[in-house]
């Protein structure tokens, strides 16, 4: 899966030998000892970066800070197997789908809460796309998971009760 | 809210009690001037989930009624400070909170 162009590819490797420095982790160690099952591996030319051990997100995608020190959606990453700088990355970066939600009363809450984040999705990147900060693409790829992640849930409808209450 | 006086000898006295200078502002006045509709929702959202989720905590025992309390009139006044009650009662209506 590549997703950005090579020259990127070293920003962003730059700017996660900073992460690497700053979060003091040991780019020579094993990730393995870092992490019993990381996830997702950054790779650049010189460090190993494992997948955050709480990854930072939002929309439910990684975030990455760039070579200017802001911080950006992951989405756009490049990103490669364990030790392996050819070898691409086989599922995305992104979690997968949650799993259906407990019905009735008792996973009542869980199931609100649930919506209420991908409604939060949609509705900020929304708002987001509007006020410059992403592009349409973002958006549009943002929202696209945040549907699928409701359905996938089962939460569909009420994602679409909130953002049509948001829109009276 | 916690107040610190002194006397003539110099001696602190500490007296805490409940806080009533009203809310902080989560977003300043010229912000909330300026959401666009999709941004007012945006609000709205955040303290539906702050309901819900204080819901979901205190019914797990990590949160005292008196703090679910606090933290839904917290919420509901903020979005009436930013205009957007409304849109909150509706979403909360929604999902049949």
């Amino acid at each position: 899966m590549r997703l950005v162009a090579r020259p990127t590819q070293v920003r962003i490797v730059a700017a996660i030998g900073r992460l690497t420095v700053d979060h003091e982790i040991d780019p020579t160690t094993p990730v393995d000892d870092r992490h019993a099952t990381p996830a997702v591996v950054y790779t650049g030319q010189k460090h190993i970066h494992p997948d955050s051990y709480e990854p930072l997100t939002t929309y439910g995608e990684d975030l990455y800070l760039g070579e200017d020190g802001g911080i950006y959606l992951a989405g756009d990453l490049e990103l490669h197997h364990e030790g392996g700088l050819e070898e691409e990355l086989e599922r995305p970066l992104t979690p997968p789908p949650p799993e259906r939600l407990p019905g009735g009363e008792a996973g009542y809450v869980t199931r609100a809460l649930h919506a209420l984040k991908y409604a939060e999705w949609i509705i900020h990147t929304d708002h987001a796309h509007a006020e410059g900060e992403i592009d349409a693409a973002t958006r549009d790829r943002v929202q696209r998971r945040a549907r699928e992640h409701a359905q996938s849930a089962g939460v569909e409808l009420l994602v679409e009760a909130v953002i049509a209450a948001t829109k009276l | 809210m916690v107040e610190t006086t002194t006397d003539e000898d110099g001696n602190e006295r500490v007296t805490t009690r409940p806080y009533t200078g009203g809310i902080e502002p989560t977003l300043p006045a010229e912000a909330v001037a300026q959401l666009t509709p999709a941004g007012q929702a945006d609000r709205a959202l955040k303290y539906a989930s702050w309901i819900m989720a204080s819901i979901e905590e205190n019914a797990r025992g990590q949160l005292t009624t008196q703090a679910l309390e606090r933290v839904h009139a917290r919420a509901h006044e903020h979005a009436k400070r930013e205009g957007v009650h409304e849109t909150l009662e509706r979403i909360l209506a929604s999902l049949g909170a």
